[in-house]
């Protein structure tokens, strides 16, 4: 028995010193973990999941990905806001939890100064969508029908302060229309309930329309990027028709907690970005249309967030959404 | 002619080597996660869909499709042997099966779980390839009002699944209501009854209160006598179902399947309700409904095939629509988009060997599933030999591993736990928690639906009788509950209600 005891104590005695030999190692010496704040299937868990699968050659060490849903990314990344910067906790979110949330509802980070940003490795547009059959031909009809009955206009919403919803509340405003807003808990449901013929519009994202463009059983009427989509040029932006202000992209992004090291980031975000070349993350994000051909890393992804920041709060506050 | 033509291209791709491979990957993995309560097929699915990016489409398809319908067959399994079920769509396996197992005829339960998910599956897969079009319209006919009225159909049954008191079971159903509405509301982005706990933000989860409500109770509940022998103290007399068994149980497996298939179609019904429906229609109709929740073949055999007729349904949607039904569905979806194949109206046209090589191959997966699933009957069964002081440790910890590979989250542990110690002080207040559960699965997709519909009517209530198929439904359901109430003779009233006096 006594000398079991020495035998133990000699091997935790070893395996302390190695942890020890282990801190002065580079940085990865053990996986990585990513937690994605939304469940499994979705745009952002597929694009996570592919672009650690790539990531991972240039990493040397397995980086794996757990599903955390909840509150439209908010458990995730109030977990990993509170992880330990050492980067082997980081997370995947969207505007939503980023951007939108936390300036309508009392959430326990600060985006901005919580999280180090690290890599864009999607951007999802949003479309205007109506059925086929619809007698909607124009963006023009839409407004000019909302003018005509007011509340009549039934508008799938995916969620109460969701990208889509502050657009459709944005131009309302500019146009100074009544429009009934439907909420509904997905681009699954809301596209269901749109080709059944219980709603008028909507305008999810492009996940949720592109199949159904594809097959013909639903039309775009415009898109809410900067930019025409290469898939549907002959599409015009809101810009184009006359809403500049009304821009909106949820941008896919990889975050860690704050103070995050310098060097560390370079390399997850050199490995995430050389990842974002590999055929198999083109083909798989040119098919879920979130590919998109000018990513930003680290400080520069930085730099753009908080612009758009500064941008969405300005919307909000002059639709009259305020936070809590 | 042309669809016997597509059938004949289906089998002609599905029987390819590779795609065999795939398939009898697919249902092996499909049951291992149906039969371990907690990890469920999106985990599964989840985990392997990076696997799929290199191999070829169908192939990938056919392993991913496996999985779901495999894991509605394994489910029943520990539902049977321990009273824990492998998915939220075998809980009310649980009800009769484990009863059944007690008297010593697990076998039989074993198997006709297992023949009848087969013959729903297979006539599933007929109904699927003869009726895919029509019925994805008609699910598409279903809005807001029509889903609410379907779900207070589905609470209604609920009425049905109690073995003693009604008012308990409102209790337990109300219990269940307020406790799916904890966490973020979708609707006003609202976050309710969380008490700032975080993990709350997306709800409780069913997992864990499932896991809860059935297996830490029941281990509880065991643990008050202290006894020395394995669980079941009769003989195991044998192990596949017998000829009278095969008698009382065809007319269930079909109803069953009917009712599953029809039910799977809906985006948001799903195999879960398809169940619970399932089992209460067979009470319903039964001429000896008293021995519901005694070891009555029938509540085995009706839940079972429905919830695969369930499964195969569900790709109705998904594949002629492009519309995925419920999370499962959406996994398949994403797999489809990574190959470049866009579900919907044109897979048809486009790309027919996918859409029949799939059909094709789901024929071939319930054949194996069944080849499978017989022969370990007999080791299952064993299992009922385990002694007491060797099960319940192993019980709880097949429960905290199921629970913990959900979401990753120590709190899902105490949830579990808290609910299990919930759970066992409403068994000795004889309280049940089938109801409780129904409600919780149906709560917040019916609240939605109330809220949906009422925006769109400005407030009216008048939608919901208005619009034709939401009307039938509210018929349909308050003939149900006046006849549960006051039923068309005292006999079978106090057989449905036997702790009723009214």
């Amino acid at each position: 028995m006594k000398r079991g005891w020495r035998v133990f104590f000699a091997c935790w005695v070893m395996f302390l010193s190695g942890n020890a030999m282990a801190a002065e190692t580079a940085y990865p010496d053990k996986p990585i973990e990513i937690l994605i704040g939304y469940g499994p299937g979705g745009g952002t868990d597929l694009g996570t999941r592919v672009v650690a699968e790539e990531a991972k050659k240039y990493l040397g060490q397995e980086v794996v990905c757990i599903n955390k849903p909840g509150g439209a990314g908010r458990v995730a990344v109030t977990l990993v806001s509170k992880a330990k910067p050492d980067g082997y906790s980081l997370v995947s979110a969207t505007d939503s939890s980023l951007l939108l949330i936390p300036h309508l509802e009392k959430v326990a980070y600060k985006p901005l100064t919580d999280l180090t940003f690290i890599a864009q490795y999607g951007t999802l547009d949003f479309g205007l969508t109506v059925i086929a059959n619809s007698p909607f031909k124009t963006f023009k009809d839409v407004i000019q029908f909302a003018r005509a009955n007011p509340d009549k206009l039934t508008w799938g919403i995916i969620g109460v302060g969701s990208a889509d919803h502050v657009a459709a509340q944005a131009i309302a405003h500019r146009e100074n229309i009544k429009i009934k807003f439907i909420p509904f808990d997905g681009a699954a449901s809301s596209m269901t309930a749109l080709l059944g013929g219980h709603i008028m519009i909507t305008a999810p994202a492009s996940s949720g329309y592109a199949p159904h463009v594809k097959a013909k059983s639903a039309r775009l009427l415009a898109v809410l990027g900067e930019d025409r989509l290469d898939q549907y040029s002959d599409v015009p932006t809101l810009k184009e028709l006359g809403y500049p202000e009304i821009v909106f992209q949820s941008w896919y992004v990889i975050s860690g907690p704050k103070n995050m090291d310098k060097a560390v980031v370079k390399k997850l975000a050199d490995a995430f970005k050389k990842a974002m070349t590999a055929p198999s993350f083109i083909k798989m994000a040119n098919e879920i249309e979130i590919y998109t051909k000018k990513p930003l890393f680290g400080d520069e992804l930085r730099d753009a967030l908080v612009k758009r920041d500064k941008t969405m709060e300005e919307l909000f506050t002059k639709l009259g959404i305020v936070a809590k | 002619m042309d669809l016997v033509h597509s059938v004949i291209l289906g089998f002609q791709a599905s029987l390819q080597p590779i795609n065999l491979l795939y398939c009898l990957i697919g249902v092996t993995i499909g049951t291992l996660t149906g039969v371990l309560p907690g990890i469920g097929p999106t985990g599964a699915m989840a985990l392997l869909l990076p696997a799929t990016f290199h191999a070829p489409p169908l192939a990938s398809i056919i392993m991913l499709a496996g999985i779901y319908y495999g894991s509605q067959y394994g489910g029943s399994t520990t539902s049977i042997l321990v009273n824990i079920p492998g998915e939220p769509s075998s809980i009310v396996t649980c009800f009769d099966g484990n009863q059944m197992a007690r008297q010593g005829r697990a076998g039989p339960a074993l198997g006709i779980s297992a023949f009848g998910s087969f013959i729903a599956g297979t006539i599933g897969l007929v109904g699927l390839m003869l009726l895919a079009r029509p019925l994805a319209n008609l699910a598409l006919s279903f809005g807001p009002p029509e889903f609410f009225s379907l779900m207070i159909m589905g609470l209604i049954i609920l009425v049905y699944l109690t073995q003693k008191s009604l008012t308990k079971a409102i209790c337990m159903g109300a219990l269940g209501l307020i406790l799916s509405y904890v966490g973020t509301d979708l609707i006003s982005g609202q976050i309710r009854y969380t008490f700032d706990i975080d993990p709350l933000l997306d709800g409780i989860g069913i997992v864990p209160i499932v896991m809860g409500l059935f297996g830490v109770t029941e281990v509880f509940e065991n643990l008050e006598e202290t006894v020395e022998t394995s669980l079941y103290q009769t003989h195991i007399k044998g192990l596949l179902p017998s000829r009278k068994d095969w008698a009382a149980s065809i007319w269930p497996i079909i109803r069953g399947t009917v009712i599953g298939f029809f039910l799977g179609i809906l985006p948001g019904g799903g195999a879960v309700l398809a169940s619970f429906v399932a089992y209460a229609v067979e009470k319903r109709i039964s001429k000896h409904p008293e021995q519901f929740g005694k070891g009555a073949i029938e509540g085995v055999a009706s839940p079972e095939s429905a919830n695969n007729a369930a499964s195969s349904s569900a790709f109705i949607p998904l594949l002629s629509l492009g519309i995925p039904p419920n999370v499962v569905m959406a996994m398949l979806f994403a797999g489809l988009m990574i190959h470049g194949i866009t579900p919907g109206p044109l897979l048809l046209q486009n790309r027919p060997d996918i859409f029949w090589g799939v059909i094709a191959s789901m024929y071939v997966g319930n054949v194996m599933l069944l080849v499978l699933n017989l022969p370990m009957i007999g080791i299952w069964v064993q299992i009922t030999k385990i002694p007491f002081r060797l099960l319940f440790p192993l019980i709880i910890l097949i429960c905290i591993i199921g629970v913990y590979s959900i979401s990753n989250s120590t709190f899902d542990l105490m949830v579990m736990i808290i609910f299990g110690v919930v759970g066992y002080i409403m068994k000795k207040c004889e309280y049940e928690p089938a109801p409780l559960i129904l409600a919780y699965v149906l709560g917040p997709k019916m609240e939605q639906a109330m809220r949906q519909s009422l925006i769109m009517s400005d407030g009216s209530f008048t939608i919901f009788i208005v619009r034709p198929i939401s009307g039938v439904c509210l018929a349909v359901a308050a003939f149900l509950l006046i006849t549960a109430v006051t039923g068309f003779s005292k006999k079978k009233r106090l057989a449905v209600l036997p702790d009723e006096t009214i």
